[in-house]
C-alpha cells in the first residue's frame, strides 16, 4: 500500500516531470539544460540511483555523457574522468538496441575487469541500460541508471528509464532540426555575405530589414547592422529617387522587377547601380523587397569610355578628313569606318572589295596602288599619295598609310587610313601661287634696288652710241665724207647696240614671271650674269667682288631664273649687310663647289654686319626682320626657291662679322648641255676672278 | 693737222671713252683719255689739259678722288663730270668743290662741246670743229 502510494506518487511525479521536460523541449532551451534537468528529475525518482545519458552529440556527432547532475561531458573528457570505458553496457545496449541489465556489476565478466574495478570504486552495483532510439529507430544514445546495490530495476524505474530515453529522443530530434535550421540559415546567410552582390531587404516604406556586407561595403560602411531601419529610399540619388519610389511599391505589390538607377554613398559618392528584385514575405506577413543589386559604375565608365572613344574617333575622322580600315590580303576582307565609304563615294555599309577601292583610284595613279598592293606581299609598312577619280567625275587627292600587324593566328592585317588632302593640295597649290607672286613682287622690289645700277648698264652704251651717231653725221658730211672712219664709228655703235640690248635681255630674262623646273643650269653662268647686273652697283659702293669656281662643275636641274633670283638676294642682302661698314674691307665672295657628289654650293660670304646664331634658323621664315632690313621676304622666297628645287639653304654667321648665305641644289642627273667645254668654263671663271681683282676696295 | 687744246678724257667704259674720244677729236681737240683716274694721274700729263671731261663712278679711284687729288695738287684744270647716275647728291658735292659742270649720260654733244668752250673761255677757237680738218 504504501508502496503503492509511493509508486503512484513517483509516477505521477514522472509524469509532471517529463511534461516540463518536454515544455522545456518545445520552448527551445538548449539540449544540456533539457538534459541536466532530466539527471535531476531521475536522480530525485530512482531512489538512490544515478543516472548517465550517453549519446550521439548532435553538434559534433560524438557520444556524450551525462553522468551526474550539471555534469555533461563529452566522451574524452568523460572518460578521462570517470573511467566510462568505450566498451560497456551503453554502448552493447547502443548497438543491440534493447536495454542491457546488469544486475550485479561484481560478478559481471562481459567487460574488462579495469571497467568493474572502477564502477565498483564509484560505488556501482548494478547497471541497467535501454537505448534511446528515434522514431525512425536510428540509435542516438542510451539512458543508464546506476544503483548502489545489486539487483534488477523495479517496474517504475523500467518506466522511468522508458519515458525518459524517449523524452531525449524527442529533445534530441528537435535540436537536430534546430541545427540543420541553424546550418540552412547560417549558409544561406554565408552565400548572402560573401556575394559581391549587393542583397537588401526593403519594406514598403523604404525601410532597410537587412543587408549584407556587400550592400553596406558599398553604402560606405562595413558594418550591415548599422544601415538596419536606415531607409534606403536616402541613399537614392534625387533624380532618380521618385521613379524607385514606385519601383520598390510595385515590388512590395507582389510583381517582380528590374532598374537602373544612382545612389550616393555615405561618403557623398555616385555609384551606378542595377537591381533585379523580387517580393518577399517578411515575418510578419507584409510583403517587402528582396534585391539583388549590381555596382555597374564600372561597367558603365568602360562602356561610356568606349562610347566616347569611338565617337572621338568619328570626330577625328571627320576633322582630319580621314577614314581607317582593316586589311587582311589573305583574305582579301576589308573593314572600315564610315569616313572612308564617305572619302571613296561608297554607299555606307556596302560590302567593300579591292575590286571596288582600286576601281576609284585614278587611272593615272593606279600603278602608285598597284605598287602599295606589290610590297603588301612582303608585309611592308604602306604610304603613299594617289589619286582618286570617282564615277561622278570627282578628284580626290588622297595619302594612304598602312601598318602591317599580326593577328594571334598568324594572320597579316594592315590597319591603316585614308587621309583626303584634296584641300591641303589645292591650298598648297594656292599658296604656291601666291609664293610664285611673291617672288615676282619681290623681284620687281629687288629691280628697284637694281635700278640704279640697270640705269648706269644701259646709259653707258647709250652714250656711247648717241656720241658714235653724232661723229657719223660729222664725218659723214665732212667734204669728202670720211668712209673709213664712219664704217668704224658705226662698228662701234653696232657694239654699243649690242651691248644695251644684252642688258635689256637680262633683265628680261630675270623679271619673266613663268617657272620652268626642267632646265639645265649652269650656275656659274647663273651667278655672272647676276653678278653683272649688280656690278655697278657693288662698284658704287665700293665692295670687292669675287668669284671663286671650280671647273668642270656639272649643270643643276631647275629653273635659272629662280636661281638667279635667289643669287640676286643673298647678293642684296650681302651688299646691304655692309652698309656702314668703314673699318674694314669690304668684301664679298661668291664660291660654287662641289657640296657633295651631287650637289653644287654657292656661298656668298660678306664681311658686312652679322647676325645673332639664335637667329640661324628664323632668318628664312617670311616677315622675319631683322637689322638686314627689307630682306625678310626675299629670304624666305629664297628659301622656298631652293626647297622647291629639292635643296637646303643656310646661314652662318662669322665669329668676328660677317655671314655666308650658302645654298646646295642637286645636280642635273642627265648630259651637260653646256655648249662650252670644262676649260671654256674655267678659263670664264678665270676672267670674272680677274674681274674681281679690278676692283680695288 | 695743227694740234688743238688737249682735252683729257678718264673713263672706265670703252664705249663712252672711246666714242668721246673721236666725238672730241672731231671737234678738232688734242685728246687723251684713260680707263681710270689712276692711269691719268701717271700720265702727268693733266697740267696741259685745257679741260679734263671724267666719269664719275669708277673702280678704283672715283671721279671725286680724282677731282681732290687733282686740288691736292694745285692743278686748276676745268672740270666736266660725266655719270651715268643720276645723282644729284653726287652731282652737287662735284660742283660745289669746283666742277665746271656735271652732265648725265646720254648726253648730247652739243650741251657737251658749249660746256667745253665755256671751260676754254674765249680762247678756243683753235679748238672750233672747222679747224680740225
Amino acid at each position: 500500500m504504501q508502496i503503492d502510494i509511493e509508486g503512484r506518487k513517483s509516477a505521477e511525479a514522472l509524469m509532471e516531470g517529463g511534461k516540463r521536460l518536454l515544455e522545456m523541449v518545445a520552448v527551445g532551451l538548449p539540449l544540456l539544460a533539457v538534459l541536466n534537468e532530466m539527471l535531476r528529475l531521475a536522480e530525485e525518482l530512482a531512489s538512490g540511483c544515478r543516472c548517465g545519458i550517453s549519446l550521439t552529440d548532435p553538434d559534433s556527432m560524438k557520444l556524450l555523457r551525462v553522468g551526474a547532475p550539471s555534469f555533461v561531458q563529452d566522451r574524452t573528457e568523460a572518460n578521462r574522468n570517470h573511467g566510462y570505458d568505450e566498451s560497456g553496457p551503453c554502448d552493447l545496449a547502443a548497438s543491440l538496441e534493447a536495454p542491457v541489465i546488469v544486475p550485479d556489476i561484481a560478478s559481471e565478466t562481459r567487460w574488462s575487469p579495469a571497467w568493474r574495478e572502477r564502477s565498483l570504486a564509484d560505488g556501482r552495483r548494478a547497471c541497467w541500460v535501454v537505448p534511446i532510439l528515434s522514431r525512425t529507430h536510428e540509435v542516438l544514445g542510451s539512458f543508464a541508471l546506476y544503483s548502489p546495490t545489486p539487483g534488477n530495476p523495479t517496474p517504475f524505474q523500467r518506466d522511468l528509464m522508458g519515458e525518459l530515453a524517449h523524452i531525449v529522443s524527442v529533445a534530441m530530434e528537435r535540436a537536430k532540426i534546430d541545427l540543420s535550421l541553424r546550418r540552412s540559415d547560417e549558409s544561406f546567410r554565408a552565400i548572402v555575405e560573401t556575394t559581391p552582390e549587393c542583397v537588401k531587404v526593403i519594406t514598403r516604406d523604404g525601410t532597410l530589414l537587412r543587408v549584407n556586407s556587400a550592400g553596406s561595403n558599398l553604402a560606405g560602411t562595413p558594418d550591415p547592422a548599422a544601415l538596419v531601419g536606415a531607409c534606403f529610399y536616402d541613399f537614392v540619388a534625387l533624380e532618380h529617387r521618385d521613379q524607385y519610389v514606385e519601383f520598390n511599391q510595385e515590388i512590395c505589390s507582389g510583381k517582380t522587377g528590374f532598374l537602373e538607377f544612382d545612389i550616393i554613398t555615405l561618403h557623398g559618392e555616385r555609384r551606378h547601380m542595377e537591381t533585379h528584385a523580387a517580393p518577399l514575405q517578411s515575418g510578419d506577413g507584409s510583403i517587402v523587397q528582396l534585391g539583388v543589386t549590381r555596382d555597374i559604375t564600372a561597367r558603365k565608365q568602360a562602356a561610356e569610355q568606349l562610347w566616347k572613344s569611338a565617337a572621338l574617333m568619328v570626330k577625328v575622322e571627320q576633322i582630319s578628313l580621314s577614314g581607317s580600315f582593316c586589311w587582311r590580303p589573305s583574305s582579301g576582307g576589308i573593314s572600315c569606318s564610315e569616313q572612308l565609304y564617305r572619302i571613296y563615294g561608297i554607299e555606307p555599309g556596302a560590302r567593300i572589295t579591292m575590286d571596288i577601292v582600286t576601281a576609284r583610284v585614278h587611272p593615272g595613279d593606279r600603278h602608285i596602288v598597284d605598287n602599295a598592293l606589290e610590297q603588301a606581299r612582303d608585309g611592308k609598312e604602306l604610304e603613299c599619295d594617289y589619286r582618286l577619280l570617282l564615277p561622278d567625275g570627282t578628284v580626290k587627292y588622297v595619302r594612304m598609310q598602312a601598318h602591317a600587324t599580326f593577328s594571334s593566328q598568324g594572320h597579316l592585317d594592315y590597319i591603316g587610313a585614308v587621309q583626303d588632302v584634296t584641300e591641303r593640295r589645292q591650298s598648297e597649290e594656292a599658296l604656291y601661287g601666291l609664293r610664285a607672286e611673291l617672288a615676282h613682287v619681290s623681284r620687281v622690289n629687288g629691280l628697284g634696288a637694281l635700278s640704279a645700277s640697270i640705269a648706269h648698264e644701259i646709259n653707258q652704251p647709250l652714250a656711247g652710241i648717241m656720241t658714235n651717231a653724232r661723229i657719223l653725221v660729222r664725218l659723214l658730211n665732212a667734204e669728202p665724207p670720211n668712209v673709213e672712219g664712219a664704217l668704224e664709228t658705226a662698228q662701234r655703235t653696232i657694239r654699243d647696240g649690242h651691248r644695251a640690248s644684252e642688258v635689256v635681255n637680262r633683265l628680261r630674262a630675270m623679271f619673266r614671271k613663268e617657272v620652268v623646273m626642267t632646265d639645265a643650269v649652269d650656275l656659274g653662268e647663273a651667278a655672272r650674269e647676276v653678278i653683272e647686273l649688280l656690278r655697278s652697283e657693288i662698284r658704287r659702293k665700293r665692295i670687292v667682288l669675287q668669284l671663286k669656281m671650280v671647273g668642270d662643275l656639272p649643270p643643276v636641274t631647275g629653273d635659272k631664273v629662280q636661281l638667279q633670283q635667289v643669287i640676286l638676294n643673298l647678293l642684296l642682302n650681302a651688299v646691304e649687310a655692309m652698309q656702314g661698314v668703314g673699318d674694314r674691307p669690304r668684301r664679298i665672295l661668291v664660291r660654287i663647289d662641289r657640296d657633295d657628289s651631287d650637289h653644287l654650293c654657292v656661298a656668298v660670304t660678306d664681311t658686312g654686319t652679322g647676325f645673332e646664331p639664335d637667329d640661324a634658323t628664323r632668318l628664312f621664315d617670311a616677315f622675319y626682320t631683322s637689322k638686314r632690313e627689307g630682306m625678310g621676304i626675299g629670304l624666305s622666297v629664297s628659301r622656298h626657291i631652293i626647297e622647291r628645287h629639292g635643296g637646303r639653304i643656310w646661314a652662318t654667321s662669322d665669329e668676328r662679322f660677317g655671314a655666308t648665305f650658302a645654298f646646295s641644289v642637286p645636280c642635273c642627273a642627265g648630259p651637260v648641255l653646256d655648249q662650252d667645254g670644262p676649260d671654256a668654263r674655267c678659263q670664264d671663271a678665270r676672267a670674272e676672278m680677274g674681274v674681281a681683282m679690278r676692283i680695288p676696295g | 693737222m695743227t694740234e688743238g687744246p688737249l682735252i683729257v678724257v678718264v673713263d672706265d667704259d670703252e664705249s663712252v671713252r672711246e666714242s668721246l674720244h673721236e666725238l672730241l677729236r672731231e671737234f678738232g681737240f688734242t685728246v687723251r683719255s684713260f680707263a681710270s683716274a689712276e692711269e691719268c694721274l701717271i700720265d702727268g700729263r693733266i697740267g696741259e689739259a685745257c679741260c679734263l671731261v671724267s666719269d664719275i663712278d669708277m673702280p678704283g679711284m672715283s671721279g671725286c678722288d680724282l677731282q681732290q687729288e687733282l686740288r691736292r695738287r694745285g692743278e686748276t684744270v676745268p672740270i666736266v663730270f660725266i655719270s651715268a647716275h643720276a645723282d644729284d647728291v653726287l652731282r652737287s658735292q662735284v660742283l660745289e668743290q669746283g666742277a665746271l659742270a656735271c652732265l648725265c649720260k646720254p648726253f648730247s654733244d652739243i650741251v657737251l662741246l658749249e660746256t667745253i668752250r665755256a671751260a676754254l673761255g674765249g680762247a678756243v677757237t683753235g679748238g672750233r670743229s672747222d679747224t680740225g680738218q
